[in-house]
């Protein structure tokens, strides 16, 4: 390669010399031309012949004239040629063996293109090519060819070299293994041969890189260690007044990465509060005090805790030249510190304010501390408690047990809790509930016991009242014959009393029942009414559980019972968890009940016996009247024809009187015919099917008044009818019947008036509808009132007043039979009015 | 006097010796032209039936009493009506009884008529007379 530019730097030269030949050459022309024609004539002169043979000679002579001289010229040339190349030859291989020489990789580049033009044996090496294959590749090929080691990065410095600088810098190469390496390169221009090149040394730094990545990875360790232990570190240089800080310092501290800092920047960022402190703590370090303070530090807007420790160093003269420290972000400490501190407070002023006791004791066993409860409730001084002072207040029957569970449980380091009396200010004992158990520090090291006092003397006493109470609930249970179960109902579990047991023929003291015992024991027929029953309750869809069935004794035999029972206990979203009963035996009262049914059923029976006879007696009855109504009407019928025939037919040979007693007949005969006629109307209403129907009142009355016999004789009759618009239900036939009797009663009986008045009135009256029939006859004593409504009573002579004495008692009859009532109110001379009350 | 010529008889069907007395006088006295058959209770009065079919003439019309021994009168009615020829005989019920159980269940067994005996031996005879008017003179029987 160099022997190229070596050639390539003599052709100019060459070229030199060629044109020097050619020019020598061109001028012996020249001359030849211009001169050897006169010449010739000059010595041969102007023969023809002579002269043609002559320039025949001229032309070979200048032949070989020209040819001696360019054999002069050319080897002349050549000789200056060949001593060049010998130098030539000469220095380069001189220029070889240094450049095979030099320890250095070397690189000769085009610097235009960057062309690999040569290298030497140690470039060779480094990337492991061979000079040809070398020479064959660019750049990027021999680089990681990453930015900023790719082609165009090269040519930048290149360019750089070109415009005369000589670069040095770091290029990443690539092994022909593809093993990638650090490399200096040293860059200058070379004229080689007049040629500018770029001559490139390069030097492996593979050793120096690494050993940087190790500082940095062992740096970048120290500062996340200082990250992760919240530890930054400084470094001071005292008469320098140079300030430097870790990464995690420079973030402790709130401040940019890298700032220069002096002590004055540091001292900037220290609380206000806490500066005269660290002052005089730093002020002592540099007399030789040990540096370890805790501050404040204001880190932008924050407030952050920090714990410095420092050393400083001092020199040969005891003056302190530098300062190496730590810093350390505590705040998270601090604050859990103060809020520990805060807790503490609380829970010192909860366990003084309780009114339970509190203390504590250390690992001694010793009490370490109480609360003022404590002391307020034995009177005593905390003093006289501490250690085992507190032991002294216990009662002496419960010393020796307190005593006990305490160190066995301080032993075990395990929770204790017992009942024991202890000697309250006032001199009395009081049953306390303590309760202990091991306390441990943050580290989880046993510490002693904490424990609490609760007074339950109260509580004590309303147990013993309950257990008093429920052992006297237990013997009335016993002595009612009752059994008392206690369900949990979750888990169907009962515990039952002796009782419960005895009463089904069990021994208690083997006998167990759970709700799936308890159901299998009651009687089929009653089982599923009974359960169905529980269920409800206990969903509460009943509000009481009280039901009677059957329970198998131990015999096989059966027992009735009555279970009553409540649910004692609610959980909280209120389904039933306990319920407590009671079983009674009620087998003499189902006995008892059973024998009052039979004669209940015995009775019924009877009942139905004499009801049936009854009724036949009322049939019997009904067909008798029935009957005699008729059959009394047949002989009637006689007497009253024949004595009319006798009348007509044998008038002539009967006399006045004779007649008068066949008259008497017939007016006896008529009488009676009434009252058979009446006693069927009574018999009738007693019989009849009454139908309830809607009646209007007032078109029933104005009825009854138009169907009446008003016309009696010469005296003034005024019906005067009161009757609104109203409407009742009830049986019109009966009513009319009704009406017309009374109607009729209220003519007769004002018979003997001037003016009889009549008013028939009505009037709605809560829910009932109320009539009346008022008249201004004769009237009547009222100690007469019930019987004028019984059957066949008169007031009255038949003379006076004729009548059966069957009317008022058919109104009554009719009125009872719909439901409604019948009285009257009247004097003597005064009228009467008799009153009717139906249901609306 | 044939048989052509005589007004067709009337059947009394009537237990009572003084009713039946009575009714006898009442038609008579109505110079009643009528022939009187008499049935003393239900079982003679249906005697008569074999006798109609047998080609007696048929009455004009039974006077029939409810209250009758051995079978009572609506029985009688009921037999009578249920008969395919004899059902045409105007049967007119004469009775003490005005129940109005008797009442109905007369005309539901298809009575053509029911009159209540008069106690009174005035009102009696008027019914007579009405009855001899009504059913022997004014009414067609069917033939």
């Amino acid at each position: 390669m160099i022997g190229d530019s070596a050639r390539s730097g003599t052709a100019e030269r060459r070229r030199l010399e060629a044109a020097k030949v050619a020019l020598v050459y061109a001028g012996f022309g020249a001359l030849w031309i211009m001169f050897s024609d006169t010449l010739l004539y000059q010595l041969v002169g102007q023969d023809p012949s002579t002269l043609a043979r002559m320039q025949t000679f001229k032309g070979w002579f200048f032949i070989g004239i020209t040819a001696v001289l360019l054999y002069l010229l050319i080897r002349r040339a050549m000789a200056a040629e060949s001593r060049i190349a010998e130098r030539l030859l000469e220095s380069e291989s001189r220029f070889q063996a240094i450049f095979d020489g030099v320890n250095d990789p070397i690189f000769l580049h085009d610097p235009q293109t960057g062309r690999i033009l040569d290298v030497n044996a140690r470039a060779c090496e480094l990337y492991g090519y061979s000079r040809e294959e070398l020479c064959d590749r660019q750049v990027a090929d021999l680089s990681s060819n990453v930015p900023p080691y790719t082609q165009a990065d090269a040519l930048q410095w290149f360019d750089q070299v070109r415009r005369g600088e000589n670069p040095v810098f770091e290029w990443h190469g690539r092994h022909s293994t593809g093993h990638l390496f650090w490399l200096e390169v040293n860059m200058c221009r070379a004229d080689v041969c007049g040629k500018p090149l770029v001559l490139a040394t390069v030097r492996s730094i593979e050793q120096r890189k690494r050993v940087e990545a190790e500082l940095r990875r062992s740096e970048e360790n120290l500062n996340r260690a200082q990250a992760v232990a919240q530890v930054g570190s400084w470094f001071l240089d005292i008469p320098a007044d140079r300030l430097e800080w870790s990464e995690q310092s420079y973030r402790i501290f709130g401040m940019p990465l890298g700032q220069p800092l002096t002590l004055h920047d540091f001292t900037g960022c220290i609380h206000p509060d806490d500066l005269e402190e660290l002052t005089t703590a730093w002020q002592a370090a540099l007399e030789g005090t040990p540096y370890d303070i805790e501050h404040r530090i204001v880190a932008g807007n924050e407030v952050r805790w920090v714990r410095e420790r420092a050393e400083v160093r001092f020199d040969a003269e005891g003056r302190p030249f530098e300062a190496l420290g730590t810093v350390q972000d505590i705040t998270e400490r601090r604050l859990l510190e103060d809020e520990q501190r805060q807790l503490l407070k609380h829970l010192d002023t909860v366990a003084n304010a309780s009114p339970v006791l509190f203390w504590s004791s250390g690992v001694d066993k010793g009490c370490d501390w109480v609360n003022h409860r404590w002391l307020e409730f034995t009177g005593r001084t905390i003093e006289e408690e501490l250690g085992d002072g507190w032991a002294r207040g216990v009662h002496p029957d419960d010393l020796e047990l307190c005593t006990k569970v305490y160190l066995q449980s301080f032993a075990l380091r395990q929770p204790f809790s017992m009942e024991y009396r202890l000697r309250r200010a006032d001199g009395e004992y009081r049953w306390l509930l303590g309760r202990g158990m091991p306390r441990y520090d943050a580290d989880g090291e046993f510490v002693g016991f904490i424990g609490s006092c609760l007074d339950i003397s109260s509580e004590r006493q309303a147990l013993e009242a309950l257990w008093e109470s429920e052992e006297r609930l237990r013997l009335a249970l016993q002595a009612a014959g009752q059994g008392l179960f206690d369900a949990d109902v979750a888990s169907g579990r009962m515990t039952v009393s002796p009782e419960y047991a005895r009463m089904l023929g069990y021994d208690p003291a083997t006998f167990s029942e759970d709700r799936e015992s308890w159901v299998g024991r009651i009687h089929p027929e009653d089982r599923d009414r009974v359960v169905a029953t529980l269920d409800r309750y206990l969903k509460g869809e009943l509000n009481a559980y009280r039901i009677e069935f059957r329970l198998r004794m131990a015999s096989g035999a059966w027992k009735w019972v009555l279970s009553v029972g409540a649910v004692v206990e609610h959980a909280a979203d209120g389904t039933p968890v306990r319920m407590i009963g009671t079983h009674t035996d009620i087998s003499a009262r189902k006995q008892a009940e059973e024998e009052l049914q039979g004669l209940n059923a015995q009775l019924e029976q009877r009942v139905a016996e004499r009801t049936a006879q009854l009724e036949a007696a009322n049939r019997e009855l009904e067909s008798f009247s029935y009957s005699v109504s008729h059959d009394l009407k047949a002989p009637l019928r006689g007497i009253d024809g024949y004595s009319q025939i006798l009348i007509e037919d044998f008038d002539d040979r009967l006399d006045e009187e004779g007649r008068q007693l066949v008259r008497n007949i017939r007016h006896g005969v008529a009488q009676m015919h009434q009252l058979i006629e009446d006693m069927l109307a009574y018999s009738r209403m007693e019989r009849r099917t009454l139908e309830a129907r809607r009646v209007d009142l007032q078109a029933l009355v104005a009825a009854v008044v138009a169907g009446s016999n008003a016309d009696e004789g010469a005296r003034t009759i005024v019906i005067d009818q009161q009757v609104p618009q109203l409407e009742c239900r009830c049986d019109r036939d009966g009513l009319t019947l009704v009406l017309r009797n009374l109607l009729e009663n209220a003519l007769k009986f004002t018979r003997e008036c001037s003016e009889a008045r009549i008013e028939i009135g009505a009037r709605q009256e809560a829910g009932q509808v109320l009539l009346w029939v008022r008249d201004n006859g004769i009237g009547f004593d009222m100690q007469y009132h019930d019987t004028i409504f019984d059957m066949f009573q008169r007031l009255h002579r038949a003379e006076e007043y004729p009548g059966t004495g069957v009317g008022l008692a058919l109104v009554k009859k009719a009125m009872n039979r719909m439901g409604g009532r019948a009285w009257a109110e009247s004097a003597p001379g005064e009228g009467s009015t008799f009153y009717l009350e139906l249901p609306q | 006097m044939t048989t052509e010529d005589l007004p067709p008889p009337i059947l009394l069907v009537e237990d009572n010796p003084v009713d039946l007395d009575l009714t006898r006088r009442a038609f008579r006295r109505r110079r009643f032209l009528n022939p009187i058959e008499v049935a003393r209770d239900g079982e003679e009065a249906l005697a008569f039936m074999p006798r109609w079919e047998a080609g007696e003439p048929l009455p004009a019309v039974i006077l029939l009493d409810i209250k009758l021994p051995k079978v009572n009168g609506l029985e009688v009615l009921r037999r009578l009506k249920v008969h395919p020829e004899f059902r045409r005989i105007p049967v007119v019920m004469l009775t003490s009884s005005d129940e109005n159980t008797d009442l109905r269940t007369a005309y539901d067994l298809g009575v053509n008529s029911y009159i209540v005996k008069p106690v009174d031996f005035g009102k009696f005879m008027h019914v007579a007379e009405q009855i001899e008017l009504y059913w022997c003179v004014l009414n067609k029987g069917a033939r």
